[in-house]
């Protein structure tokens, strides 16, 4: 595996997302909705509340063994 | 399965009069929040409810706090809805007869907006309105939807 040179690689403070101080909300996760349209901000929605149902339905599942 | 988008196709396809509000609304808007139901604002007569039953007629619709008593809606009894809080087969969907802080179906109307969607053009109640709506109303996630859709506003002017 290689990796960048320490000195080309930018700070962690360069690569987070860019949050608003005041509210803590990730203005990055916004600007990504807005590159979309309405419709694909509604079948985003869709697919995450598809994921969120499968997953708790995984939860209340016994887990398998090993 | 939840399927909001296709409960939306729904009421379009049986020309309900409808304003998206609420969550979706704010979803639709550029919000990161993720919305588990619909609400809308609907003119509450005779003609539009029938609309709205003919819409949800094969999803077994029924009012989510009570789910053994399925939506039906007649002649005789439909002036007795102010709101209808409804559990479809494709998700919930909250009928309001009015918006806190904006006002009957007319008043909420006369703040939308169209939206052309792939699906047709559906009324959405517009960002300002939205926010006014939701601190109306108050409780601690109204507020946040509230400071989301305040940074879309900032990032879009």
């Amino acid at each position: 595996m290689t990796t960048a040179p320490t000195e080309c690689f930018p700070s962690e403070e360069e690569l987070r997302p860019r949050v608003d101080p005041e509210t803590g909300i990730d203005l990055s996760l916004i600007e990504e909705n807005l590159r979309l349209t309405p419709w694909e901000r509604l079948q985003a929605n869709a697919d995450a509340i598809n994921f969120i149902d499968t997953a708790r339905a995984a939860l209340n599942k016994p887990h398998a063994a090993a | 399965m939840q399927q909001l988008n296709q409960l939306l196709v729904r009421l379009l396809q049986a020309e309900v009069e409808f304003v998206l509000v609420g969550e979706l609304a704010a979803l639709v808007h550029g919000s990161s929040l993720v919305a588990g139901q619909m609400d809308i604002c609907i003119r509450m007569c005779e003609e539009n409810l029938m609309r709205l039953k003919t819409a949800l007629a094969d999803l077994l619709p029924v009012h989510r706090s009570r789910p053994d008593i399925p939506f039906v809606v007649t002649a005789e009894n439909w002036a007795r809805f102010k709101n209808l809080y409804l559990k479809t087969d494709l998700g919930i969907v909250d009928c309001l007869g009015e918006v806190l802080g904006v006002g009957g179906y007319d008043e909420t109307l006369s703040h939308s907006i169209v939206l052309n969607l792939p699906i047709g053009p559906c009324r959405i109640l517009d960002i300002d309105t939205l926010i006014k709506a939701k601190e109306a109303m108050g409780h601690p996630h109204d507020l946040v939807t509230v400071q989301h859709l305040k940074a879309v506003r900032a990032l879009t002017k």
